[in-house]
């Protein structure tokens, strides 16, 4: 029997029918513009193509799946200026998703577990350091500015 | 289960399966690489599966699983990185082993840089 669900969160709202992401649907703030970030359309048939397991590895990933996009949704679109580049997007081995940006020299990754954890890894010529985002995004919005600045 | 098998030279090749959405693109190395992903962990134990390169071979590696890709590590890059190779016949068949220690995210990066695809068995 295919069963839907809808997962919420402030920002964004994923209907999922079958285990198949049917709809996703963004509430923009701050004047932003989704035809003018180049990030956003292939990041999202990105995450839309993701395996919606639900054997092999954790079982209900894909409720735990759909929050974890939905998360990582919200991360982006504070985080990132709308020049920058889609990232890789490849999930993770407990229902969550992780973004990467491996160019000018400089590693980025991010990556959201489905109960909203963020952590982050950056490296540069000059610096590496990782840990956990909790509340502030700043340090990881100048992060990911670096991947677009050489 | 013990940390590390010393009986495994650090000359020792492993292999591990990589599935086809676990693939970067490295713009910095020019190429494509494992997702750090790929080399974190298989389940809740932390433990990720690899095979003996001297005990198997990649196509029987890659004909037990439905993951597209090879990806293989000296053992000695691993033992630098603080990690451990243990043994593991029981769940795994001959050569299976699995990579023991904490993997943060700076040691995975470090591991997928070196990683190499395995001839045959390589995204395009």
């Amino acid at each position: 029997m295919p069963t839907s669900e809808t997962i919420s969160s402030p920002d964004t709202e994923i209907y999922v029918h079958d285990n198949k992401v049917i709809d996703i649907e963004v509430r923009l703030t701050r004047g932003q513009k989704l035809h003018a970030m180049e990030w956003f359309y292939p990041t999202l048939r990105a995450m839309a193509a993701l395996p919606w397991w639900t054997d092999n590895w954790s079982s209900g990933a894909t409720r735990t799946q759909g929050a974890a996009i939905a998360y990582m949704l919200e991360t982006l679109l504070e985080v990132l200026d709308s020049q920058a580049p889609p990232p890789s997007v490849v999930p993770t081995w407990n229902g969550g998703v992780q973004v990467e940006w491996h160019r000018n020299g400089v590693d980025l990754e991010i990556e959201v577990d489905p109960e909203g954890d963020i952590d982050y890894f950056f490296k540069s010529p000059d610096e590496e350091c990782e840990g956990r985002i909790s509340g502030d995004f700043s340090q990881l919005s100048e992060y990911a500015r670096a991947v677009i600045e050489s | 289960m013990e940390f590390d098998d010393a009986s495994i030279s650090d000359d020792e090749v492993v292999l591990r399966r990589v599935a086809e959405n676990f693939v970067a693109d490295d713009q910095n190395l020019q190429r494509l690489r494992p997702s750090t992903q790929a080399f974190k962990q298989d389940g809740p134990d932390g433990l990720v599966s690899v095979y003996l390169s001297s005990e198997t071979d990649p196509a029987t590696v890659a004909a037990e699983s439905p993951e597209k890709y090879l990806a293989s590590i000296k053992v000695g890059v691993l033992r630098k990185l603080g990690l451990g190779v243990v043994r593991d016949p029981s769940s795994g068949g001959p050569g299976h082993c699995v990579i023991t220690g904490r993997k943060t995210k700076g040691r995975l990066n470090r591991i997928v840089c070196e990683a190499e695809w395995v001839s045959g068995y390589a995204p395009e």
